[in-house]
């Protein structure tokens, strides 16, 4: 990672002495402690709980967000991405996956709805992906609470895959859905850690399809963004369909 | 009343420039004249702020119930416990922040956040930069900024996208053409861009939508505000809906963002209060459709993503507002529901009115403590006190307050006319005692009767109206009738009936009441 700098010391010398005569800070009273952050209190902030039917949940709130949603077993996520990619009329398509079953799932569902997958590395920048008519990916986890997806962008996935072309498709394991957005800080690899990795240089809460009200508060999908969000829930209890 | 064919929202044809940076100092009144004699604009606003205050209200209500006003609370004590510390989390967040590979600016005013957005773009040779949606970069007029030095600038937020193809200006945080009407829209889209005549928002869309990905794919630059900074992890958020944003900050090879100071929170976990009462406040959502947590700059192995990433922190007035008593006012999440909330906000036809980038209760406050309050002496008196601001405020500033601080300070600086300080003075006298208030009534009453005209309407026998007068009342009877007081006061009325004795049990009813 390259590392950044502070680009005008003097600027950030004279704002910082604004801000500590602002709070009323003594000159050479450079050791104040700053207390933790008041807590973030559970009782209060938290909507959902880890009971039963958490995947169930997520499912009608992703739903009542306007996105797709579909479930199927292990065995026939392949059969499921490509009814969906037929169904939507997808030509071609990026990923943004890591190696495994779910790249291939997707490339063999591709080659069944007769879609081909394009390497979104192929072009420079973000370029490839508005080319293609849909991007499917993984999530870091997905949010009951608000039927939100949860994306990030690292070595195998890019920035654009979920926001780009035109669909979105992505791939929840049941067992990513999360109560709350409480309980999306605590995984690992997120920055939340003192010594951990980085933050992901791009994490992304998605809560439905690109939407806007601007034109006389009438909601409208697919401004910038996908037009329709297609979330296919994998395994769980009662899964297989 | 306008006439009814006429689009309500291009009359007066004002260009933004003037309608957020008017003459100094400021008055409301023709303003607010014109934008209450227009009809269609005014209904247009009230609805569209009346339906996103209540979907609020439900939204809140149905998430929290009976806990919301302990979460709102627990919100502004986070946000005050940054600004209380805010030279540790300012040093905290440029620590993370470079070390996942941004470029910290600071800017001391707007003009040098500007000067450092311009130079940027200048050095890397940019000729198109896109632009997401951000109250700072309003502050700091960057628009014509890029635009006056040659760099075609395109504003990407649907809304601000309209505004900026009508030169107009936004009317609201969140929703900044709440003013304008599709067929604005349509005139824009067949004038600016040679596009067809529709009226069908979903084919207004599309047409917008198509003309922003051909400059998204080509911009250079990609300029953004930020929600929230976290300083823990050198963060930006940013919330959308449309995720103009994530293309924005995604597809060009450098990203700015400009933010000010104010926007920090200490940790990512404190996003979990912050994100569920900032999209129910200002669109009754859960979540904004993308949330979306910027860190640093493309690393290796990675494909895309920026290869620069500037933050430029703002001050802008903002150490100033830092001092106490005003510091709780830098809480703001800029969620728009005091907007929403204000019946005055809604009766002058939106945040135009109001003269300045901020609008609404949290402008009435905040602009002239920026821009001078002899500069803008109007803002803190156009409220009524209702306190509906301070009800939907999700971080609990007590807006009402800061509002009477600022008329009390009016009064003491003078900044009042001589004859609002000499009535004010008489009437502070009159209430303090009891035979200067029984004189000061008699003689109202005998004035106001002998202005009454018309004769006994409706229940109250001998009530008469003022339509019209003369003086300090002729503005208030120019929009609505003053009713002349009883021919018997209460008093009066008292003191024959109960001989100042004051018996036990009920009040009888004064005569000639019903």
């Amino acid at each position: 990672m390259s590392v950044g700098r502070v680009a005008n010391p003097g600027g950030r010398e004279e704002l910082m002495r604004r801000v500590r005569a602002a709070l009323g800070r003594r000159e050479g009273d450079a050791g104040v402690v700053c207390p933790a952050p008041p807590e973030v209190d559970e009782s209060l902030v938290r909507l959902v709980g880890p009971e039963e039917g958490m995947v169930e949940g997520f499912i009608a709130r992703a739903g009542a967000a306007g996105m797709k949603t579909h479930r199927c077993g292990e065995g026939s996520l392949r059969e499921t991405l490509a009814n969906v990619l037929r169904a939507e009329g997808v030509r071609s398509f990026c990923v943004g996956l890591p190696a495994g079953r779910m790249i291939e799932a997707a490339r063999a569902g591709g080659r069944d709805a007769g879609a081909e997958m394009v390497d979104y590395r192929s072009l420079p920048g973000l370029q490839a992906q508005f080319e293609v008519d849909a991007g499917i990916t993984d999530v870091v986890a997905a949010i009951a609470e608000s039927g939100t997806l949860v994306v990030r962008s690292d070595a195998v996935r890019s920035r654009g895959a979920f926001i780009v072309p035109p669909v979105h498709i992505a791939i929840v394991p049941a067992d990513s859905v999360l109560p709350d957005l409480m309980d999306l800080w605590r995984l690992d690899g997120l920055g939340g850690e003192e010594s951990g990795p980085a933050a992901p240089t791009s994490l992304v809460l998605v809560s439905g399809p690109s939407k806007t009200a601007d034109i006389e508060g009438i909601l409208i999908t697919g401004v910038h963004g996908p037009r329709d969000v297609h979330v296919v829930v994998v395994g769980g209890v009662s899964a297989e369909c | 009343m306008s006439d009814p064919g006429a689009p309500a929202a291009e009359e007066g044809a004002m260009s933004g420039e003037e309608i957020l940076s008017p003459p100094l100092p400021y008055r409301m009144g023709p303003r607010v004249e014109r934008a209450v004699r227009d009809v269609r604009l005014r209904q247009f606003v009230e609805n569209a702020a009346e339906l996103k205050h209540r979907g609020r209200v439900n939204a809140c209500r149905d998430a929290f119930g009976e806990r919301y006003d302990a979460v709102r609370q627990l919100a502004g004590r986070i946000k005050q416990h940054t600004l209380d510390h805010l030279d540790h989390y300012l040093d905290r967040f440029t620590a993370a922040a470079t070390a996942a590979g941004a470029v910290v600016h600071f800017a001391l005013d707007g003009a040098e956040a500007n000067r450092i957005c311009l130079g940027l773009a200048q050095e890397q040779g940019c000729r198109l930069v896109v632009k997401s949606k951000s109250m700072v970069t309003e502050e700091t007029r960057l628009l014509p900024a890029l635009e006056g030095a040659g760099i075609e600038t395109i504003e990407t937020d649907l809304g601000e996208f309209i505004v900026q193809l009508d030169h107009d200006a936004p009317s609201h945080i969140v929703t900044p053409m709440i003013h304008k009407d599709r067929k604005a829209v349509a005139r824009a889209f067949v004038r600016e861009l040679g596009a067809e005549y529709t009226e069908d928002p979903r084919r207004l869309t599309i047409i917008a939508r198509e003309h922003m990905r051909a400059k998204f794919r080509r911009a250079e630059m990609g300029i953004s505000g930020a929600n929230f900074l976290v300083a823990q992890t050198g963060s930006l958020v940013v919330c959308t809906n449309e995720g103009n944003a994530d293309l924005a900050m995604g597809a060009p090879r450098v990203h700015v963002a400009l933010v000010g100071i104010e926007k920090l929170v200490p940790r990512l976990e404190d996003l979990s209060v912050f994100l569920k009462l900032l999209a129910r406040s200002a669109t009754a959502q859960p979540l904004t459709v993308y949330t979306s947590i910027i860190t640093g700059v493309r690393r290796a192995g990675e494909h895309d993503g920026p290869e620069e990433l500037h933050i430029i922190l703002v001050d802008n007035g903002r150490t100033e507002l830092l001092r106490e008593p005003t510091r709780e006012l830098l809480r703001c999440i800029r969620c728009g529901a005091c907007l929403n909330a204000c019946p005055v906000y809604r009766k002058v036809g939106g945040g135009h009115a109001y003269g300045a980038v901020y609008s609404g209760p949290i402008g009435a406050v905040i602009t002239p403590l920026m821009k001078g309050l002899e500069n803008y002496a109007d803002l803190p008196r156009a409220s009524s006190l209702c306190g509906a601001c301070f009800q939907a405020c999700p971080v609990h500033i007590d807006i009402p307050s800061h509002l009477v601080r600022l008329r009390r300070e009016l009064v003491s600086r003078r900044v009042e006319g001589l004859g609002k300080r000499v009535v004010m003075r008489a009437w502070a006298g009159g209430m303090r005692s009891g035979l200067m208030y029984r004189a000061g009534a008699r003689v109202a009453k005998m004035v106001l009767r002998a202005l009454g005209e018309g004769g006994a309407q409706g229940g109250m026998t001998d009530r008469r109206w003022i339509t019209h007068s003369v003086g300090p009342l002729a503005g208030w009877t120019s929009e609505r009738d003053l009713p002349t007081p009883a021919r018997v006061s209460f008093r009066e009325w008292w003191r024959r009936e109960r001989g100042g004795r004051g018996g036990e049990g009920g009040v009888g009813r004064p005569r000639g009441g019903t």
